[in-house]
C-alpha cells in the first residue's frame, strides 16, 4: 500500500470505499492499532499514534460482524470498555445505560448477546464504541450483515447519532450508495492507493479517474484521441465522429470519454451520438435506455419518469452538454 | 492380529498331522498349544530355550504369560472354573495358596516318571508341585562400585544412603531382605530367626535411609543397578543377574557370609486345565536330564534332577536357607500391608 | 425412541456390559460380607491413616499433575490454533505420536534423563547450577513431570478445539476499547476458553487421579496411590472387599470431578 495520505476533519464522517482487497481494511485495522504499518504515520489530534499500542489509541472499532462478547449481556459488553480503563463501578452503569438509551437498546440491558438481531447486535455494538468516548470511532462495513430495508433504517439513524455528538468516524465499505449516504467525504482506493478523497457530489460529478468514474455510479465510456484544443476545450475524434469535453490534454493522445447517463437526453444536444436501442426498462421514477453504437460501445440512458414508444431495434440519437461530458488521458 | 495367525498357523499343522496319525488320534488332537504362567523375569530365556525344545520333543506350540508370581495365582483363582492356562512355574509361598484355594492337581509318577529323579526336597505336598530349578539369591551389586558384598550389613552402611533398591514384599525375592534382617535384628540363627518378624521390621526401619527405592517391577529396578545410579540390589537371584553378567553388564550377583536363600521355582499342573496330557509330557520334559541340563546351565542354578551334574554351583563356604513357606503364606498380607506402612515416605 | 437415538444403541450397550455391569458387581462386592450388607470395610479403610495419607498423596499428585499439564497446555493450544499448513500437522504429530509410546519405554528413557549421572544432573552441573548430582528419580516432582508429560496431549486437544473456535476479533475488540493484554486476557480470552480447559482438566485429573503403570515406574512402593493400593489389594493380598472399597472410593472420586466440571462447563457455556 501507498499514497493514503489522507486527513479527517474533527466532527467529520468519512468512509473508505474500494472493492475488496483494495486495501481498506487494512488501512482502518492500521489506524486502529491491530495492524503494523511498515512506513508513515497516523496522526490524531495532533498527536503521532503510529508506536501506541490499540488499547492507548483512544480509537473505537464496530467491527463487521460487531465482536460483541458472547459471555457477557448487553450492558456488560458496553461496560467493557468503561471497566477496561479503570472507571470506578459506580461511574459505569449511568454512561452504559445512556449509551444503550442512544441506541435504544435500555430495555435489553441484562439480555444474553445470543438473544439479539442482527440490528439489535449492531446497536450493541455502536454503544459499546461510544460509550468509551472515542476520539475516533472505526466502523468496518458495519451494515453489511442487514438486510437492505433495516440497512437503510440503519444508516440514517447512525448518521444522525454521530452528528449529532459530533463524532468523528470512519467508514469502510465497499457499497458507494452507502458511502454516499452517510459521509462528508469519501475515499476511493484501488490497489492499495487512494484515487480520490473528495465529497460526494465532487466524487459523482468530477471523478478523478476512469476507476471512480466507474466505481462510482454508472456511465458510458467511449475510446477517443484529442484533434484540436482550444478555450479549454477538447475536440476528441471517436468512431461515432467528434465530440467535445472541457478538459487538458495534449493533442494526439489517446482518451477516454465518460457521460452519466442520466444527463443524457433523446435528440441531439452539443454531443451526439446514434444507438440502436436494445432495452427500455421502465422503473418508475426513471426510464432506463440501454443501446448499443455502431462499434459495439455499449450505452446508458436514464430518462426522468415514464417513457414509452420506445422500441427494441429502433435507431435513436442522443445528445448532452459539452460541460457535462468527462475526459481522462490513456487508452481503454 | 499375532494371536489370530498363530491360531491359524495351529490349525494348519494340526490337519498337517491328521493325515500320518491314527483316526482315534485325530479325535484327541484338538490343538497342540499350551499356555503356560511363568515368572516375567524368566519370559526370555524360557522362550530361548523351551519352546524349541518342546515343539521338537512333544509337538507342542508353548505360549508363555510371564508375570508375578502372585498375579499368575489371581489368573488361576479368577479362571478357576474354566482355566486356560494349562502349567503354571511360580514360587513356592504361592502353591501353597494355589493348593489351599485347590487350583492344582497333581503331578503323578505315572503321567511324569521324571518325577521319579528329583531331589526328595524338590517334591512338595506329594506332588502337588515340583522344584523344577533353583536359582540363588543374594545381593546384586554393580562391579564398578564395589568388588563384593562379603555382607549383608553393606545394605545398612552408611556409605550406602540413597544406593539401594530392595523388593517389596509383594515380589517372593523380597522375602529375602525380611529374613536377613531378622537374622541380623535378632542375632539369632536363620532357623530361629525366620520366625522374629518384628525384629525383622525393627532392622528393615534403620534401612530406610538407604533406600533409594522399593520395587514391584524388578526389570527398573535392575536397570539402575546397570546404570550406577544404585549400588546394591537386595533379594536378586543367579537366573536373572548371571545372566546380565555374561552379557557384559558391569553387574555380579554377591554371596554375603550371613548366607543366601534358595528360589523356590515350582512347577504345577493347573486343575481342569486345557490339554491335561501334553501338559503332563510339558512337565516332565521340564524335569527331563535335557531341560534341567539346559536350565540349569543358562540360569546358573542348582538342578532338581539329581542324574544331571550340569548347572551352576552354589558359591562355597556359605549357608543356602529355604525358610518355613507354610509360614510365610500364613502372615505374607500381613507383612505387605505392614512393610508398605513402614516404607511410605 | 427415535432412530437418532438407536445410532447411541452400540455405545450403550458396550458400555453396560464392560463397564457399568462389572462395576456394579464390584461395588456389590465393596458391601457385602458374610453377615450382610456392611459399611465395614469403609469404616476400617478410611480409620487407616496409611491409607488417608494415600488417598491425599493421589489426590495432590493428580491436582498437580493437571495444573502442570494446563500451565503447559494452554500457550500450546494458542500456538496451534495459530500454525498454518504444515507446521499444525507437526504439532498434531508431536503431539499423539508420544502416545503411541508405551509409559514403561518412557519410563526407562526418564531415567536416564533424572538418574544421577543422568543428562539433567550433568548439565547443572556443568551450568554451576548445583554442587552435587540432585536426587531426581522416586521423587513426587518427577512423578507430576511424568505423568504431566503423558497426559498432555488430553490436556492440549480439548483446549485447542475451544480455542481453534475463538474469534480472534473479540480480542481486538477488547483492545480498541482500552483493555490492556492482561485485562484482554482475564476478561475475553479466558472466560471464552474456560469450556476448553475445564474439559481438558477433567481428563487430565480423572487420569492422573487412576494411574497405576506411571507411579509404580516412577516412584515405585514407597509412595502408593490408590490404584496401587487397588492392585496390591486384589493380587497380592488378595482381598477383594478390601480391593473394591478402595475402587468405590476412587470411582467416587473421578465421578465426582466428571460431574462437577460438567457443570461448570454447563455453567460456563450457558452464556455463551
Amino acid at each position: 500500500m501507498s499514497g493514503m495520505d489522507f486527513r479527517v476533519e474533527r466532527g467529520e464522517l468519512v468512509s473508505l470505499l474500494g472493492p475488496s482487497g483494495c486495501g481498506k481494511t487494512t488501512l482502518l485495522r492500521i489506524i486502529a492499532g491491530l495492524m503494523d504499518a511498515d512506513d508513515g504515520a497516523v496522526v490524531l489530534g495532533g498527536r503521532d499514534i503510529s508506536r501506541l499500542p490499540a488499547h492507548r489509541r483512544n480509537v473505537s472499532v464496530v467491527f463487521q460482524n460487531y465482536a460483541l462478547f458472547p459471555h457477557l449481556t448487553v450492558a456488560e459488553n458496553v461496560a467493557f470498555g468503561l471497566r477496561a480503563r479503570g472507571t470506578p463501578k459506580a461511574q459505569i452503569d449511568g454512561p452504559v445505560l445512556e449509551a444503550l438509551a442512544l441506541v435504544r437498546m435500555d430495555s435489553f440491558a441484562d439480555r444474553p448477546i445470543s438473544a439479539l438481531s442482527g440490528g439489535q447486535q449492531q446497536r450493541v455494538a455502536v454503544a459499546r464504541a461510544l460509550v468509551v468516548q472515542p476520539d475516533l470511532l472505526l466502523l468496518d462495513e458495519p451494515f453489511s450483515a442487514l438486510d437492505r430495508k433495516l440497512r437503510e433504517t440503519m444508516q440514517v439513524e447512525l448518521k444522525t447519532l454521530l452528528r449529532d455528538r459530533g463524532i468523528t468516524a470512519i467508514f469502510v465499505t465497499h457499497d458507494q450508495e452507502e458511502a454516499m449516504g452517510v459521509s462528508d467525504r469519501i475515499a476511493v482506493m484501488n490497489a492499495g492507493k487512494i484515487e480520490q478523497f473528495a465529497d460526494p457530489s465532487m466524487l459523482y460529478a468530477r471523478p478523478a479517474s476512469p476507476f471512480v468514474m466507474d466505481f462510482v455510479g454508472l456511465s458510458t465510456r467511449i475510446s477517443g484521441k484529442v484533434s484540436a484544443v482550444q478555450d479549454g476545450i477538447l475536440t476528441l475524434s471517436t468512431a461515432y465522429g467528434t465530440l467535445s469535453a472541457p478538459g487538458d490534454l495534449p493533442i494526439g493522445s489517446a482518451a477516454q470519454i465518460g457521460v452519466r447517463p442520466e444527463l443524457i437526453s433523446l435528440g441531439a444536444g452539443e454531443n451526439a451520438l446514434s444507438i440502436t436501442l436494445e432495452d427500455a426498462m421502465v422503473l418508475g421514477s426513471k426510464t432506463v435506455l440501454h443501446g448499443r453504437a455502431e462499434d459495439g460501445d455499449r450505452i446508458l440512458c436514464e430518462l426522468p419518469g415514464i417513457r414509452t414508444g420506445l422500441s427494441r431495434g429502433e435507431s435513436v440519437t442522443l445528445g448532452w452538454a459539452v460541460g457535462d461530458t468527462l475526459v481522462y488521458g490513456g487508452g481503454a | 492380529m499375532t494371536t489370530f495367525t498363530r491360531r491359524s498357523l495351529l490349525k494348519t499343522s494340526a490337519l498337517a498331522a491328521a493325515g500320518t496319525l491314527a483316526t482315534p488320534a485325530l479325535l484327541r488332537a484338538q490343538s497342540t498349544e499350551l499356555v503356560i504362567g511363568c515368572a516375567g523375569s524368566h519370559t526370555a530365556w524360557m522362550e530361548a530355550i523351551v519352546i524349541p525344545h518342546m515343539k521338537a520333543a512333544i509337538g507342542a506350540d508353548i505360549l508363555f504369560e510371564g508375570t508375578k508370581s502372585s498375579v499368575n495365582l489371581e489368573k488361576m483363582a479368577s479362571n478357576k472354573d474354566a482355566p486356560y492356562l494349562s502349567v503354571v512355574q511360580m514360587d513356592d509361598p504361592v502353591m501353597i495358596q494355589a493348593v489351599e484355594a485347590d487350583l492344582l492337581t497333581p503331578i503323578s509318577e505315572e503321567a511324569v516318571p521324571n518325577r521319579a529323579d528329583l531331589r526328595p526336597d524338590a517334591v512338595h505336598m506329594e506332588g502337588m508341585w515340583c522344584n523344577y530349578v533353583q536359582p540363588w539369591a543374594g545381593v546384586a551389586y554393580n562391579t564398578d562400585f564395589a568388588d563384593g558384598v562379603p555382607s549383608w550389613e553393606a545394605l545398612w552402611a552408611p556409605e550406602a544412603a540413597g544406593q539401594v533398591i530392595i523388593p517389596s514384599l509383594q515380589n517372593t525375592e523380597g522375602m529375602w531382605t525380611l529374613f536377613v534382617a531378622a537374622m541380623l535384628g535378632s542375632g539369632k540363627p536363620f532357623s530361629e530367626a525366620q520366625y522374629e518378624i518384628d525384629a525383622a521390621f525393627a532392622k528393615l526401619e534403620e534401612l530406610k535411609p538407604n533406600l533409594l527405592s522399593v520395587y514391584s517391577t524388578m526389570s527398573q529396578a535392575f536397570n539402575l543397578l546397570e546404570q550406577g545410579e544404585i549400588s546394591m540390589l537386595a533379594g536378586n537371584f543367579s537366573s536373572y543377574t548371571l545372566p546380565r553378567k555374561a552379557e557384559g553388564v558391569p553387574v555380579d550377583l554377591a554371596a554375603p557370609k550371613e548366607g543366601i536363600f534358595a528360589m523356590p521355582s515350582g512347577i504345577c499342573l493347573v486343575k481342569g486345565g486345557p490339554n491335561p496330557e501334553l501338559a503332563a509330557a510339558y512337565v516332565n520334559e521340564m524335569l527331563g536330564a535335557k531341560m534341567q541340563a539346559e536350565i540349569a546351565d543358562f540360569a546358573s542354578s542348582v538342578p532338581a534332577n539329581t542324574t544331571v551334574t550340569a548347572g551352576a554351583v552354589i558359591p562355597e563356604g556359605v549357608q543356602i536357607y529355604s525358610p518355613d513357606w507354610a509360614f510365610v503364606a500364613a502372615n505374607r498380607r500381613d507383612w505387605i500391608e505392614r512393610f508398605d506402612k513402614l516404607m511410605a515416605l | 425412541m427415535n432412530r437418532i437415538t438407536l445410532l447411541a444403541v452400540p455405545a450403550l450397550g458396550f458400555l453396560a456390559i464392560l463397564y457399568a455391569l462389572p462395576l456394579l458387581m464390584l461395588l456389590a462386592k465393596s458391601v457385602s460380607t458374610a453377615d450382610g450388607l456392611s459399611l465395614a470395610e469403609y469404616r476400617s479403610f478410611f480409620a487407616d491413616e496409611h491409607n488417608m495419607r494415600v488417598i491425599w498423596r493421589t489426590l495432590r499428585v493428580a491436582a498437580l499433575t493437571t495444573l502442570l499439564a494446563l500451565v503447559i497446555a494452554y500457550p500450546t493450544a494458542f500456538a496451534m490454533s495459530r500454525a498454518k499448513g504444515p507446521w499444525l500437522t507437526v504439532y498434531l504429530v508431536a503431539m499423539v505420536l508420544p502416545m503411541s509410546l508405551g509409559v514403561v519405554v518412557k519410563a526407562f528413557a526418564w531415567s536416564i534423563l533424572f538418574r544421577a549421572n543422568g543428562a539433567l544432573n550433568d548439565a547443572l552441573q556443568w551450568l554451576g547450577l548445583i554442587e552435587r548430582p540432585v536426587r531426581m528419580l522416586f521423587t513426587e516432582t518427577a512423578l507430576v513431570v511424568g505423568a504431566a508429560n503423558v497426559f498432555l496431549p488430553f490436556m492440549v486437544l480439548p483446549i485447542y478445539a475451544v480455542v481453534r473456535q475463538l474469534d480472534a476479533r473479540l480480542p481486538e475488540a477488547a483492545a480498541s476499547l482500552g483493555a490492556t493484554p492482561m485485562f484482554r486476557f482475564f476478561n475475553v480470552t479466558l472466560p471464552l476458553t474456560l469450556p476448553g480447559v475445564v474439559a481438558g482438566s477433567a481428563f487430565t485429573f480423572s487420569l492422573a487421579v487412576s494411574m497405576y503403570v506411571i507411579p509404580s515406574l516412577i516412584v515405585g512402593e514407597r509412595q502408593q496411590t490408590m490404584s496401587m493400593l487397588i492392585a496390591r489389594s486384589f493380587l497380592y493380598l488378595r482381598n477383594e472387599p478390601l480391593g473394591s472399597t478402595i475402587s468405590a472410593v476412587l470411582l467416587a472420586i473421578a465421578v465426582a470431578v466428571v460431574v462437577l466440571s460438567s457443570i461448570a462447563a454447563r455453567r460456563l457455556g450457558a452464556r455463551q
